[in-house]
């Protein structure tokens, strides 16, 4: 008897302490994750710091200077115009965080609510939304881009809008299939029964639910869309003010010189869009594995 | 099946309708005058109109777009304004070489992707399986044009192990132009020397384009095993004494391919629907290339003919894939 009292659980250790914090908790012990969040602050933090980080003027430099290889003064190193390639890098943080938070908040905006009306009304207004979205996703995705750049102009703003577009229907039809498998659920069964109206039960009932896909997938995107603006830019549709400076573009300047003994000025550029992405598709995972303890690493 | 088969086809109707219908609409709110671009700056005004008038860019944009689908119908997809070629006719003459590279990078992604995949499910937790997993992390990371860069750097320019541009050696086989060189040098030609330089050609083009959906693979791989290897039809069948070979091959890769076909096939039509950036770096002339230099010049038939054919690829590979479903799962019945 006394062994059965003492397997039985401390009525603390059953303590339920509800979705997210038991997600915030898993997201905390899981390494990969942590890897992820340090990389992702660590780039919001040079991005919002770059005129305290980035130790001289990314636009300024002379011709002499050209393709100094790493030095104390230049720890990166120099490029083709005598610029140095950690200031450079340190403000096209700026740029690519830009692109990436505008481009999937919009594309987000837009989804969701596209999203939510095509699978909470169902239907024949279902089946056409969904039509629409199908012909979206058929269309090859960075000629989509591309040519919505060319329409628009070379830029940033362009290149966050051109992304969006093509992140509205992938949001859209995710949140729409989790809504569509949540609207069949007891509780909301429920709350349809006792007379809760069709707004209440989206916003309430379904909504919290069916947007912890959509935010996995949203940190995911973060990452595609650090990607897709550098490939943008190494295309040649970044800035074209050379005093904000973007990662791609760093690259396709650079591009020209692997021949000529100056790879270094590619490389870094490189790195830095690496670790970034990388950081963000860390975190992504590991908000997927923690918001659905189902999974398993 | 056929059923399904034939309600699926018709649905492309609708969705190439759609996609067309937003091509057109798109193209034409292109900033430019395709006909201007096409005679220089000099042009009279008499000249451009009767461009204008010979590619129909004087109708209404709904009689433009009632003629160009009259046109599909009857096998016409139009003239570049770039080139005055048929699209077609350059299609069909660029697209061996996105059709060799798209095979040659899953070739690499499927034959590497599968077998890591299910080591690293069969050793999970193992540092085999870390290594595995941050690779596949790394390689869903790493944009493209850099991954190209790095290659062609390290095996081009620095070990001069592999050529970094084109299909062939042009000094070499300067008559051979462009097909299904991988084909063609060995039964056309009859030429092994041939068939090893355009491999030789493919390979870093191809590890660039593969190195995405290799990794994505590699992960579905991992993740699908690892819950087959859970079930209790393996246990039963290890514990009948059949031989791991059998077990890995007929119950669990068998029930933990319907996931790994879904990516194969999605990122086959991704590839299938041009690889601009690993085109560029590579100076691969094919499909990719041709719709952005397309896009840049304000070739309108061509992006609105070669988007079309693209998204027909795109739909019809989905469609391939979920046919396969049936044979790999039989519990799968389409109604």
């Amino acid at each position: 008897m006394a062994a059965v009292t003492a397997a039985t659980p401390a009525p603390a250790a059953t303590r339920h302490r509800g979705l997210w914090a038991d997600a915030a908790s898993r997201l905390v012990h899981n390494g990969p994750a942590m890897v992820g969040l340090v990389l992702v602050v660590g780039f919001i933090a040079v991005a919002l710091f770059a005129p305290i980080l980035a130790p001289y003027n990314p636009d300024a430099g002379t011709i002499i200077n050209r393709f100094k290889p790493p030095s104390p003064e230049h720890l990166l190193g120099t490029d083709l115009q005598g610029r140095d390639i950690l200031s450079r890098i340190i403000w096209g943080a700026r740029s690519s965080l830009w692109v990436a938070v505008l481009s999937v908040s919009a594309g987000l905006a837009v989804g969701l609510v596209y999203g939510a009306i095509a699978g909470y009304l169902g239907g024949l207004v279902d089946f056409w939304m969904m039509r629409v979205v199908d012909v979206m996703l058929s269309l090859p995705g960075l000629l989509l881009t591309i040519t919505i750049v060319v329409f628009l102009g070379p830029g940033l703003n362009t290149i966050a809008f051109a992304i969006a577009v093509e992140n509205i229907p992938i949001f859209a039809r995710l949140l729409r299939g989790s809504i569509l498998g949540l609207k069949e659920t007891d509780y909301v069964m429920a709350s349809r029964s006792v007379g809760a109206r069709g707004q209440r039960i989206l916003l309430i009932h379904i909504m919290p639910n069916a947007i912890t896909p959509v935010i996995v997938a949203a940190t995911l995107a973060l990452a595609t869309a650090i990607v897709d603006a550098a490939g943008l830019g190494f295309l040649g549709f970044g800035p074209q003010d050379p005093a904000t400076p973007e990662w791609g573009t760093m690259l396709t300047d650079t591009y020209r010189y692997l021949t000529s003994g100056a790879a270094f000025t590619a490389f870094f550029p490189g790195v830095a869009i690496v670790l970034s992405v990388l950081g963000f598709n860390l975190l992504g995972d590991g908000l997927r594995e923690s918001l659905d303890p189902r999974l398993k690493r | 099946m056929l059923k399904y088969i034939a309600r699926r086809l018709l649905m492309l109707i609708p969705i190439l309708l759609g996609v067309s219908l937003v091509l057109i609409g798109f193209v034409h709110l292109l900033p430019g005058d395709p006909c201007a671009s096409m005679l220089g700056e000099h042009a009279t005004v008499e000249k451009l109109a009767t461009c204008r008038h010979s590619y129909g860019l004087d109708l209404p944009i709904w009689q433009q777009y009632v003629d160009y689908m009259g046109g599909l119908l009857h096998g016409d997809m139009g003239v570049s304004t770039s080139t005055r070629l048929p699209v077609l006719d350059q299609f069909v003459a660029r697209f061996p070489a996105t059709v060799e590279l798209t095979f040659a990078a899953m070739l690499f992604a499927v034959g590497a992707g599968i077998p890591l995949g299910i080591a690293a499910a069969k050793r999970a937790g193992s540092a085999f399986d870390t290594a595995a997993t941050i690779l596949s992390l790394l390689g869903i990371s790493i944009p493209i044009f850099f991954l190209g860069l790095l290659l062609a750097y390290l095996f081009g320019v620095w070990l001069h192990w592999l050529p970094t541009a084109g299909r062939i050696d042009l000094h070499l086989y300067p008559d051979v132009g462009g097909g299904f060189l991988l084909f063609n040098s060995l039964v056309i030609y009859h030429d092994p020397a041939m068939f090893i330089d355009v491999v030789k050609h493919l390979i870093l083009p191809a590890l660039a384009l593969g190195t995405i959906p290799l990794a994505y693979i590699v992960r579905i791989t991992r993740s699908s095993v690892l819950e087959v290897l859970n079930e209790d039809y393996v246990r039963t069948a290890r514990a009948k004494g059949l031989q791991q070979r059998r077990i890995d091959n007929r119950h669990v890769l068998r029930n933990a391919l319907v996931p790994i076909v879904t990516v194969i096939g999605l990122q086959t039509g991704l590839l299938m629907g041009g690889a601009v950036l690993t085109e560029t770096i590579f100076s691969w002339g094919g499909v990719g290339s041709w719709l952005f230099q397309a896009v840049v010049n304000n070739d309108f038939r061509v992006i609105e003919s070669g988007t079309l054919i693209l998204a027909t690829i795109f739909v019809l590979v989905n469609l391939v894939v979920d046919v396969s479903y049936a044979f790999l799962n039989p519990r799968i019945r389409y109604s």
